[in-house]
């Protein structure tokens, strides 16, 4: 059985609602998302946990 | 990336919805323009004032039903809304977008937001309870109970066409009154979905009406004696001069809520890239049409490194902003609503000029637009310095993506320019001090205060707050507050001999 590695906080910039991304050892990984049912196969983590929305709410800035 | 799909195709006839049923106006029709093309989208009656009072007169039949279902059963039609609404969440979003221009972002958080108010109204039967005292004197009971009052009329502004209605309509309808929704005519697309998804929901005719129009509607719900009440949310001289004497005249409750002129106290021992990231979606979002919208900093300290760090950061990272059709997801800063309230920016750009201050990021013409669209409702960020407290730039609401940049050399300075200027309705401090800040949120006079926040926007269990200028009534929308709002105390004292 897989172990977690790493359990991160997103939010969804489709939904705007918090989920959660676990990922495991063996490179799997889930989602657990109060709207997941709803989103079903659109949803963006499913393809990819690390997805990032092309719309970021500000432009970068490194000092 | 692709534009995505416009919800909204080829030119709608937008309806009054009164007593459960869509109506034709025999009001003067106008078009609505999507700000991004120019292109016509809907055409909306300007309704007249027999059209309100019939929608008075649906509400105030259906009202001892509504207000007799139990509390819990209201509750139910407003679960079903709320699964409506997350059913459609994505072209809810994207016909704001289409009607405003705000980017999709946005107007998903909108949307979101809009949503939580009716989640927060869903508890109803807890919200509603009253409270009692056994035995006040010997046999003799006390309690409270709140009951609904009638029909309310709902004024929305243009600049969040969906959710502004819904910090009150929720409410109202859960206490178990009827209201009457005047959206803004230039944006009556969004208040037009959620009433098809009301009707949807089950929500019995009469309880919730939208009637689209201007003066004439804002007038016949003013004077109407039954209307109980008003939430209104637009400029200050309306809500000022007109809303608040008139409900006051008339007996009415009032929630008017009018316009603002922020400060963003920025401290040298701020985080500088997160507070400099805050402050583009305080000052840019929603093109700075927000009535929590940054409008000037206040720089405190003699610190000439940390000021031109500052500057730099800013005018480089506000460069960097994308602007185009919020449609795509790559836009970070759409149009303004109209041709009217670019030319009104320009105007308040050009006094500052005028008054003193410096130019350092000219939005008037130095931008890029992502795609081709004509430039009649576009600006880019706009930044000036050498602002000083007593300009217009400052004093009144410019309503646009502006920022001025003031220096102080103390927090004192600070909080009193945020004091002396005529609105209160948010205004934030950035430092890492929290003796500083609690210092701030202390002394502030803000209806809302944000430490290290650009948008300080309270939470559908919170109310939207705001005072002197920007604020007029006693209790305000959202949360609790508009529990109170649309419920009257009923005392019953009582004793069985």
């Amino acid at each position: 059985m897989a172990n977690a590695v790493e359990r991160r906080r997103v939010s969804c910039p489709i939904y705007h609602v918090g989920a959660y991304i676990v990922k495991f050892d063996d490179g799997s990984h889930v989602i657990k998302c109060a709207n997941k049912q709803r989103c079903g196969n659109t949803c963006p983590y499913l393809k990819d946990p690390d997805y990032k929305s092309p719309y970021r709410r500000a432009p970068e800035y490194m000092p | 990336m692709a534009i995505l799909e416009e919800p909204i195709k080829g030119i709608v006839e937008v309806k009054n919805y009164i007593d459960g049923e869509w109506v034709e106006s025999e009001g003067e029709i106008q078009d609505v323009v999507n700000p991004v093309n120019g292109e016509v989208i809907a055409r909306v009656p300007i309704s007249t004032k027999e059209e309100i009072d019939t929608a008075v007169e649906a509400a105030k039949a259906s009202f001892p039903d509504w207000r007799r279902t139990p509390p819990v059963a209201r509750a139910r039609c407003l679960f079903r809304l709320k699964e409506l609404l997350e059913a459609n969440f994505e072209e809810l979003s994207r016909v704001q977008t289409q009607e405003h221009g705000k980017t999709i972002d946005e107007s998903r958080g909108e949307t979101r937001r809009g949503i939580e108010n009716v989640e927060v109204a869903c508890g109803i039967p807890t919200l509603m309870q009253g409270y009692n005292s056994e035995d006040i004197a010997s046999g003799i009971d006390e309690y409270l109970i709140p009951t609904p009052l009638g029909i309310f009329g709902i004024i929305g502004p243009y600049n969040f066409p969906f959710m502004i209605p819904l910090w009150s309509a929720p409410y109202a309808v859960a206490t178990g009154n009827c209201v009457v929704i005047k959206p803004s005519s230039e944006v009556p697309l969004s208040q037009m979905k959620i009433a098809e998804l009301v009707d949807e929901a089950g929500f019995p005719p009469g309880v919730w009406n939208v009637v689209n129009g201007g003066r004439t509607v804002v007038n016949g719900m003013l004077d109407h004696p039954d209307i109980e009440g008003i939430t209104f949310v637009g400029s200050t001289p309306i809500a000022k001069d007109v809303i608040y004497p008139r409900c006051g005249a008339t007996g009415k409750r009032v929630i008017a809520q009018g316009g603002a002129s922020n400060f963003m106290v920025i401290m040298p021992d701020c985080n500088l890239r997160a507070t400099i990231l805050a402050l583009m979606t305080s000052f840019f979002g929603n093109a700075g049409q927000r009535c929590l919208a940054g409008q000037n900093v206040i720089i405190v300290g003699d610190d000439d490194r940390f000021y031109n760090e500052f500057i730099n950061g800013v005018v480089d990272t506000a460069k960097k902003i994308v602007i185009g059709n919020g449609l795509d997801e790559e836009v970070q800063m759409g149009p303004v609503r109209d041709t009217e309230k670019k030319k009104k920016i320009l105007s308040y750009i050009s006094s500052g000029i005028e008054e003193g201050a410096k130019i350092i990021l000219d939005g008037r013409g130095d931008f890029k637009i992502k795609g081709d669209y004509p430039d009649t409702c576009f600006l880019g960020a706009t930044i000036m310095e050498n602002v000083k407290p007593e300009m217009k730039i400052v004093t009144e609401e410019i309503f646009g993506p502006t920022m001025g940049i003031i220096r102080v050399k103390t927090l004192d300075e600070a909080i009193k320019i945020c004091d002396d200027n005529p609105f209160h309705n948010a205004d934030a401090i950035f430092t890492s001090s929290g003796r500083t800040a609690r210092e701030f949120k202390y002394r502030v006079k803000s209806g809302n205060v944000g430490i290290n926040i650009g948008i300080v926007a309270p939470m559908a269990f919170f109310p939207f707050s705001g005072m002197r200028d920007s604020f007029f009534g006693i209790l305000h929308t959202q949360g609790k507050e508009a529990i109170r709002f649309f419920t009257e105390s009923k005392v019953v004292i009582e004793r069985w001999p």
